[in-house]
């Protein structure tokens, strides 16, 4: 009978760190990732010889960057391996360092996203698989098709649509690791270009660079170390999902998120109202009001009125992406999922500064990734 | 180059599609390596032809480079398989979701749909 996290040794967050997302520059990933690496060893206060095991999530460093940056922390023999799952990555690599501590194999691990803007190799492209559209389509184009049928099916408006985008950049205005840091209104939000369909510039997520990494331990580590105990985060449900077979013409995307969130909820033996932040991949606007549905935080067809209305607003029922999610603090790949977990971690301590949802206990992390996968964790406040 | 996808039989395009013969799933584009319903692989798996008529289930504009702009659509085709199509005809301020397609060729290359029924 297999096990879920939550039934297996307690595993908790105990140190976060950031590298600020930023559009492409000439900084060395190492730079960048050990910016984000110190950072947590000394928000966690440990040593970085106390780590036993390190992951690396990232698309497009190429292969073994992980050893490359850490033999500057003074080389210890720690574990490490690269993790590569999509957008997922850093989800993915925050779930196996979590996974380490929770089996007993080690005590303190390190899950890491560290990415630069480069060409990304798609294994799917590689085969050729072909389709009958000849021409040049972004992933842009699948999310403004969702938005269309979504839209239709539930008279959404633009700007219903729009204030996803308004909410989640008044939130990473207040973030100092966010790539946008910037207050926009309706109007700005809804001026071209439109990238695809209703989907303005804005209403997409900006693509850039950034490192995050977050320490895990186990109870034996906290008492052992000279860890702060009143500051502690459990993490109790880790899901990894992948694509099923749907009919034609489900949404897949909202499918393949349902059963994921129904799976964490089990596991943390939770339910959706008991929510208080939560960090989802909001690339594109659309996305936010089909994942809020998905997740049951409200009826289906209400979300898009609802964040307009500012139910989703830090300091609502429960704060969606108060980091500004992927669309103002950005979207670097690799780092992303790690990323959720910090701004999780730091609301549940109550150390979100002014982007604090109040008396937060519960948070959750969603990440999707092409192909399809997805990744969710549910952490609580000790 | 990827295998062909389609060709015009008495100025119809058929949509050349794949059929797992255990569990009648069928798919596109045609990629025989294993059936994602039921994993039947082989001798299991046979060419199947759909037929181009089906309805629009969700559509958008794309921008192009140089300016222009085509519509994309998903089509859910009447013999099964959900596709991305571009709708030649007529413009998007003209489509609405349900609405009838089917696809039509200019001989070469590339296959496109057109709406059919009001």
């Amino acid at each position: 009978m297999s096990m879920t996290l939550k039934q297996m040794r307690p595993v908790y967050v105990i140190g976060v760190g950031l590298d600020r997302y930023q559009r492409a520059s000439e900084r060395p990933y190492v730079e960048m990732g050990l910016t984000a690496i110190r950072a947590a060893l000394a928000d966690g206060n440990i040593e970085w010889q106390d780590v036993e095991s390190f992951y690396l999530g990232t698309l497009a460093l190429g292969m073994a960057p992980a050893r490359t940056m850490i033999r500057h922390l003074g080389t210890t023999g720690v574990a490490i391996a690269q993790v590569e799952n999509a957008s997922a990555s850093g989800s993915t690599s925050f779930r196996q360092a979590c996974l380490d501590v929770a089996s007993g194999i080690t005590d303190v691990s390190m899950a890491t996203g560290i990415d630069k803007l480069g060409p990304i190799n798609s294994a799917a492209a590689q085969l050729g698989f072909d389709s009958l559209v000849r021409k040049p389509m972004a992933p842009v184009a699948q999310f403004a098709l969702l938005a269309n049928r979504y839209m239709s099916e539930y008279g959404t408006s633009l700007e219903q649509l729009a204030s996803v985008a308004v909410k989640n950049h008044r939130n990473g205005a207040m973030n100092p690791y966010a790539q946008r840091q910037k207050v926009r209104t309706l109007e700005e939000v809804l001026a071209p270009p439109y990238i695809s369909g209703p989907l303005s510039r804005l209403q997409c997520c900006p693509f850039g660079e950034g490192a995050a990494a977050v320490l895990v331990a186990s109870e034996q580590a906290v008492s052992a170390l000279p860890i702060d105990e009143t500051r502690l985060v459990r993490v109790i449900a880790s899901v990894s999902r992948s694509e099923q077979l749907y009919s034609a013409g489900e949404n897949s995307d909202s499918e393949l998120t349902g059963s994921s969130i129904k799976m964490a909820f089990e596991q943390a033996e939770i339910s959706a109202d008991q929510l208080d932040v939560v960090e989802l991949h909001d690339a594109f606007s659309i996305e936010e009001i089909l994942y809020a549905e998905a997740m049951g935080l409200c009826e289906e067809g209400q979300a898009a009125p609802l964040i307009a209305a500012g139910e989703f607003d830090i300091g609502g029922r429960c704060a969606l992406s108060p980091s500004g999610g992927l669309l103002s603090m950005g979207h670097p790949m690799g780092p992303t999922g790690t990323g959720q977990i910090a701004e999780i971690t730091r609301q549940l301590r109550g150390e979100a500064g002014t982007r604090q949802q109040p008396n937060a206990k519960i948070g959750l992390a969603h990440m999707v990734g092409v192909g399809a996968v997805c990744l969710v964790h549910v952490l609580q406040k000790v | 180059m990827a295998a062909k996808m389609f060709r015009v039989e008495d100025g119809k395009v058929i949509i050349m599609g794949t059929e797992c013969s255990q569990c009648q799933h069928r798919w596109f584009p045609p990629v025989s390596f294993g059936c994602e319903r039921c994993g039947a692989y082989g001798d299991d798996l046979h060419a199947r032809d759909l037929s181009s008529t089906g309805q629009i289930y969700a559509f958008t504009t794309v921008p192009e480079r140089d300016g222009g702009m085509y519509t994309l659509a998903q089509v859910v085709l009447d013999d099964g398989p959900a596709i991305r199509a571009i709708i030649s005809e007529p413009g998007p301020e003209k489509l609405a979701i349900g609405d009838r397609v089917e696809g039509v060729s200019d001989g070469a290359e590339q296959v496109t749909f057109r709406k059919t029924s009001p």
